[in-house]
């Protein structure tokens, strides 16, 4: 690039350099940048807006559904620990706030409803959890599904998010389209404010009878498919409730 | 930024195995291809041309130059990321390609492509080394 902040560009007619400006580019850079950006403060007011909301709400026992003797499903790379929620805690997830959204800035403006908290994700069926991973139809690659059960009690105590959105509809109209269709499995670790998913999910948790576990709520990947979202306070009392074991599947391994 | 990539470059860290470039030191943007690549993954080429910040007549030519350090900064990942899913893909071309230009849900609805050029390729990065058991 020439000192006046041009790029050259050979031509292929006749050999000689053509110029032209790298404004372009930059421009497109600092347009995705700003978009991260947007979303962030858009996150903030949305944030803002929910927080003066949920405290005027109360949960319903109505929300609540037992599962009885379910086995779930974990894709995970072959390195780490399926029953490891340390990353969900640095990182947040879908319906828990992470390190990663958790600053100083975001817990004094959201107070209580800015709690970190580890949770392990689930899915209904090998399948879904492997769209949920992101990668589906990649041969190379080497992760691993396993199947999650319980290893003692018969029945999960969990939030159905679909009653509980519906019922919250009627005093806060935009929640459903706040709390969207975000990725169970997406890099939350990028995501710097929490998100209206996250503030709900940490609101239903704190809210709900001690002996709630966990969140349903529907895969984007598949109609009428589940997944869960189970809370921990750490990876000792996730194994101290969960067993997995590698899942043989040949279904999944065509996948 | 030069050094590390050429030292990359020598010990074959960086393969560029989708030709983003035309050389090993990750300078000549390989402008035919980003075209390539943009119709297998569908993108018309106006708004290919837009998203490389070359105008649509520039991107029918062979290379673009790439000396301007943010620039560099963020192809170079871009570049890593295309070689991680070529392997994933155990080299096919137009899957690979097809993913890295394709908005991810694990992205939150960004492509790859477009997280390179945001400056956020390092998640992008990690999930695919993670793939890959690195």
């Amino acid at each position: 690039m020439g000192r006046d902040g041009r790029l050259f560009i050979p031509s292929d007619r006749g050999g000689g350099w053509l110029i032209e400006s790298v404004r372009q580019l930059k421009a497109e850079m600092l347009r995705l940048s700003a978009h991260f950006r947007d979303q962030d403060r858009y996150r903030q007011a949305a944030a803002k807006y929910l927080v003066t909301e949920l405290s005027h709400c109360t949960f319903e026992k109505a929300w609540l559904i037992n599962v009885d003797r379910p086995v779930y499903f974990r894709r995970v790379g072959q390195h780490r620990d399926v029953l490891d929620t340390a990353g969900s805690l640095s990182d947040g997830g879908r319906f828990n706030i992470g390190g990663a959204q958790a600053s100083s800035r975001a817990t004094e403006q959201l107070g209580a409803f800015c709690g970190k908290r580890s949770a392990l994700y689930l899915g209904e069926n090998a399948a879904i959890v492997r769209m949920e991973y992101g990668d589906f139809g990649m041969p190379g690659s080497t992760a691993i599904t396993h199947s999650v059960s319980l290893k003692r009690r018969a029945k999960l105590n969990l939030i159905d998010i679909e009653a509980a959105l519906n019922s919250l509809a009627s005093q806060i109209p935009d929640l459903k389209a706040m709390v969207g269709n975000a990725s169970m499995n997406g890099k939350w670790v990028d995501i710097k404010y929490p998100m209206p998913c996250q503030i709900l999910g940490h609101w239903l948790i704190a809210n709900a009878p001690k002996k709630t576990e966990g969140i349903r709520f529907p895969t984007t990947h598949a109609a009428g498919g589940w997944n869960v979202c189970l809370f921990f306070a750490d990876t000792r009392a996730c194994k101290q409730l969960l067993k997995a074991a590698a899942s043989n599947s040949s279904s999944v391994a065509a996948l | 930024m030069e050094t590390i990539v050429n030292r990359s470059t020598e010990r074959g860290a960086i393969k560029d195995s989708m030709r983003w470039f035309h050389d090993p030191g990750l300078t000549r943007l390989n402008t035919r291809n980003v075209k390539t690549y943009g119709k297998i993954a569908g993108k018309p080429v106006s708004r290919l041309a837009a998203e490389v910040g070359v105008s649509r007549p520039k991107l029918y030519q062979d290379e673009a130059l790439i000396t301007d350090k943010e620039i560099r900064d963020r192809l170079v990942p871009l570049v890593i990321i295309s070689d991680l899913a070529f392997e994933l893909f155990q080299g096919d071309e137009a899957k690979t390609i097809n993913w890295v230009m394709t908005p991810n849900h694990l992205f939150f609805g960004q492509s790859p492509f477009e997280m390179a050029l945001a400056g956020k390729a390092r998640s992008v990065e990690d999930t695919l080394r993670e793939w890959l058991g690195l």
